[in-house]
């Protein structure tokens, strides 16, 4: 019956226009996307350009990027230069001009952080097994027989002949918490190079934007909610810039009742206790990335106090207190912020008291 | 034909009939069925909302979770817009407006609804902290 | 069938020009008288206009539907000064979309549907396209589709006002002894 067959044409008709409404909102359309494993996490690269094909090769030859750093910095491959000058603790070993940098960047933080980052904080993360998968608590006599290896000021640097030295035997690199950063820099410097119109990088969580998504507006970022899983604490706008976070729900392990994470503070050996995660923008990844972990560690008391003295860095950093989650905030981040978690209680730098919603 | 009908009836009811097809009938009870049943489909796929922003003009008044029973008194340009957050809803119990048209809308509980007091210039927005719309999360 | 606006065979005669001219003036007539009606909400319109558009097609053939309907939107934007703007656009848009479902329908289906039926799909073409425009171009928010049960809903009521309407004007029009080519009793 032609009728009949109508009928459902027109349900149908109805039924398609409403869906594929549902599903081009989830995306941006326009823009290309792409995921994959990389630098020990997930890395996802949207780009749009007016030919789609040229934003996917971009996208392609951001990823190689990226694959040449994890080559630079990983400090399980036998091969990366970061294995090598581990291999050679007690000595000097030749390093190429990007891990000089890194390094000498990394140490910067360090002595701006008071050691509360510190890329000689390997052989205490190894010590608790985070790397393995699992976790155990270390005896406090095996943390302080490894503090004795982490200290960022016995890491010697030669800029002139290009060569750096872990002072003692046993010391080692662990670039984990910059890596990440300056892989999405140099990714998103080949995706400026090649004229994408507009990118935003997400390692992990690591992540950073260039121009603007095909709609014309800034790319829209969200929070992860340190404590309800799925949930967003706060979202914001990303144009130029760079933001990553730091938490202590990323890896961890209970024990005894008590939560064991991965972010070590340096000078104790034991996880940092005074934040439940750190959120820092910068105008690039790797110093974005740095200044996540050291302001985990330092927590908001200290921390914030320093990301309003430093130039081009704003903080957001959340503790759990006696009635649930203090959001502390820079004062740079005024207005540039949806924080919608309405059990939060919201602390400003620049005021110093309590503004409660 | 059986369709044909005559347009000179008498009779208005009898005229009626015979404007509408068979046709006609079934389309606007199919229209009518879609259109209800949309509206449970979608009422489904709205997450149920967890706290409400509340606007007094254009500043925002306050964030209040859904979960927890208060009334929120809202100032504006006629008086006070007084707002009732229980059990997972919100709605506006009384305010000065002449009609009050956003004290009848009733109670809301979903992700995206909305009460508004357009004369006394209160907003009532239902939201959830599911990230969508949101092109990248940091963690 | 006997069609007295295809006495002469060429396309466009003297009576077939006078017939747009009056179809397409009645609807902008009822366009503006529309525009002084109070409205619940803005931007929802009964869309009398469209009366003629469905007594130009069932009357007169999907051509002269289609000519009335576009004339109609163009003249209807050029006095309301919208011209060009969005609004023209979703109406223009809005327009060939109904146009279209509803010339499909009277073509396929007359025997089944009545104006009326034709009508509530025209009402129906226009507004989901509509819909689908203000998502596409401006909104792109999952909460507009919340629309869509009452933009149905809508169409209905606004498809069945304009489809009575139109019935009663191809009624009179026959009466008046402007006889329309084939209205439902055809066949």
């Amino acid at each position: 019956m032609r009728s009949r067959a109508f009928w459902w044409g027109a349900v149908i008709a109805v039924a398609c226009i409403g869906g594929w409404g549902c599903s081009s909102s989830s995306s941006t359309p326009g823009v290309c996307e792409q995921s994959r494993a990389l630098i020990g996490t997930v890395v996802t690269i949207k780009a749009h350009h007016p030919d789609r094909r040229l934003a996917e090769e971009a996208i392609d030859a951001a990823f190689a990027e990226m694959a040449r750093v994890e080559k630079i910095c990983s400090w399980r491959g036998a091969q990366s230069e970061v294995a090598a000058v581990n291999a050679q603790a007690g000595g000097w070993s030749e390093v190429g001009p990007e891990l000089m940098e890194l390094v000498r960047r990394s140490h910067h933080c360090s002595l701006l952080s008071d050691g509360a980052f510190d890329i000689t904080v390997g052989p205490v993360v190894e010590l608790w097994g985070f790397e393995q998968g699992g976790g155990w608590v270390p005896s406090p006599e095996e943390i302080d027989g490894r503090l004795g290896l982490v200290d960022f000021r016995a890491l010697e640097i030669d800029t002139a002949v290009g060569r750096l030295r872990t002072a003692r035997p046993g010391m080692g690199l662990d670039l984990g918490g910059v890596a990440k950063g300056y892989a999405v820099d140099q990714a998103i410097s080949l995706l400026r190079e090649r004229g994408v119109l507009g990118a935003l990088v997400d390692a992990g969580g690591d992540l950073r934007a260039i121009g603007l998504r095909p709609d014309g507006k800034p790319w829209r970022i969200g929070i992860k909610h340190p404590r309800e899983p799925g949930h967003v604490l706060a979202t914001f706008e990303l144009a130029d810039g760079s933001v990553a976070t730091s938490g202590d729900y990323e890896r961890y392990f209970t024990a005894g009742g008590i939560r064991y994470h991965h972010l070590l503070d340096p000078r104790t050996g034991m996880p940092a206790r005074k934040a439940v995660s750190a959120t820092v923008w910068a105008s690039d990844a790797c110093t974005a990335d740095m200044w996540a972990t050291a302001l985990f560690v330092m927590g908001p008391a200290a921390g914030l106090g320093l990301a309003e003295d430093l130039d081009g860095i704003d903080a957001l950093i959340v503790e759990a207190a006696e009635g649930g989650l203090v959001a502390s905030l820079s004062s740079g981040l005024a207005g540039r912020i949806d924080l919608i978690d309405p059990a939060l209680t919201v602390r400003w730098a620049d005021a110093g008291d309590l503004r409660e919603h | 034909m059986i369709l044909v009908h005559s347009r000179r009836s008498r009779d208005p009811r009898g005229r009626l009939r015979s404007l509408l097809t068979p046709g006609d009938v079934a389309l606007i009870i199919v229209l009518l069925l879609a259109s209800g049943g949309s509206i449970v489909v979608l009422r489904a796929a709205l997450a149920a909302g967890e706290y409400c922003v509340i606007f007094a003009g254009d500043e925002e008044f306050g964030r209040f979770p859904l979960s927890k029973d208060r009334t929120v008194h809202v100032p504006g340009p006629l008086g006070t817009t007084d707002v009732v957050i229980r059990q997972g809803s919100v709605r506006v119990v009384d305010s000065p407006c002449p009609h009050r048209v956003c004290v009848s809308m009733g109670e809301k509980r979903r992700s995206g609804e909305t009460v508004a007091c357009v004369p006394n210039r209160v907003l009532v927005l239902v939201c959830s902290r599911r990230g969508s719309g949101v092109d990248a999360i940091t963690r | 069938m006997r069609s007295p606006g295809r006495e002469t065979r060429s396309s466009w005669s003297t009576y077939a020009i006078s017939r747009l001219s009056l179809l397409v003036a009645v609807g902008i007539a009822l366009y503006v008288v529309e525009g002084y009606l109070p409205r619940p909400v803005p931007w929802i319109r009964l869309g009398l206009s469209n009366v003629v558009t469905l007594v130009a097609l069932v009357g007169f053939g999907f051509g002269e539907a289609f000519a009335v309907g576009f004339l109609r939107v163009l003249l209807g934007a050029l006095i309301s000064g919208s011209l060009f703007s969005p609004a023209f656009l979703f109406s223009l848009v809005g327009a060939g979309a109904s146009v279209s479902l509803m010339g499909l329908t009277h073509l396929r289906w007359k025997r089944v549907f009545s104006p009326i039926g034709i009508s509530i799909f025209g009402a129906l073409g226009h507004n989901i396209t509509q819909l689908t425009l203000a998502y596409l171009l401006f909104v792109r928010k999952f909460e507009l589709l919340l629309m869509a049960p009452f933009v149905i809903f809508l169409s209905v009521i606004m498809g069945s006002v304009v489809g009575v309407a139109g019935v009663l004007l191809l009624d009179g029009m026959e009466r008046a002894g402007l006889r329309h080519r084939e209205h439902l009793a055809s066949g």
